[in-house]
């Protein structure tokens, strides 16, 4: 994770990057897919390729924004410099563990 | 890296205490969007976790899939994802304001963007309400 002053270009790049990660994601979901209401359908959904593209990227840029965005917040508390890689430390696992999982459970739809 | 050396495009506001988030003396237009965007945000993560939840799900079926939608198909729920539509879409906006704002674009009509970002998401979550129910 990216430590350091400029934290917030990080927040904000990622952020412009939801904006359009997002929009792909609600429109693929709601509008191509029709609300992936059946377990068949979520499985035809990530069978196509630029779909399971899209949907990694999309996890991975919402658990990095999140993790800073909670970063952020825990630093305007005011924390020692101690408690702040600890910080960054525990949320790295949680992001990176997330991550994981959301790839695991992508795996298991598609086996 | 210590806490002084954190910047941030926002102006600060004086929010070490989680009481200090909610007082509405000394918080201009900029201060409650920045207040909200932060409350929004929190939001989003706790509804991310959700997400993941019902989403894990599918890793035990097509039944325990079917049966997670359909407790989840009930007016509450429909209302709470019209709460989480209008988080998400004054998130996102705001956002976009604050990243013109860092760039140095609008600093001096900030507070006019912050009203087009405040009507837009009402919009947007108006018409999806409607949508939905």
């Amino acid at each position: 994770m990216t430590s350091g002053k400029n934290t917030w270009v990080w927040q904000a790049l990622s952020g412009l990057l939801l904006v359009f990660l997002l929009g792909l994601h609600l429109f693929a979901n709601h509008f191509m897919a029709d609300g992936l209401l059946t377990y068949d359908d979520v499985v035809a959904y990530l069978s196509n390729p630029l779909i399971l593209v899209l949907e990694v990227l999309f996890l991975a840029a919402v658990l990095y924004h999140a993790v800073l965005g909670v970063r952020a917040i825990m630093l305007d508390r005011g924390i020692s410099a101690q408690q702040e890689r600890t910080l960054t430390r525990a949320l790295t696992v949680v992001g990176v563990a997330l991550f994981l999982y959301g790839v695991w459970l992508f795996w298991v739809i598609l086996t | 890296m210590n806490i002084e050396e954190y910047k941030r495009p926002e102006p600060r506001q004086p929010e070490a205490r989680l009481s200090e988030w909610f007082s509405p003396t000394k918080r201009g237009v900029g201060g409650w969007a920045f207040l909200l965007h932060r409350l929004t945000g929190i939001v989003l993560v706790f509804y991310l976790l959700l997400h993941f939840s019902v989403l894990s799900y599918l890793a035990r079926g097509p039944e325990a899939y079917q049966a997670a939608l359909q407790f989840l198909d009930n007016p509450l729920f429909v209302a709470l994802e019209v709460a989480l539509i209008a988080a998400v879409v004054y998130h996102g906006l705001n956002g976009l304001r604050l990243l013109l704002m860092a760039l140095n674009l609008g600093v001096k009509q900030q507070k006019a963007m912050f009203w087009v970002v405040f009507v837009l998401s009402a919009l947007t979550t108006l018409v999806a309400a409607v949508y939905m129910f």
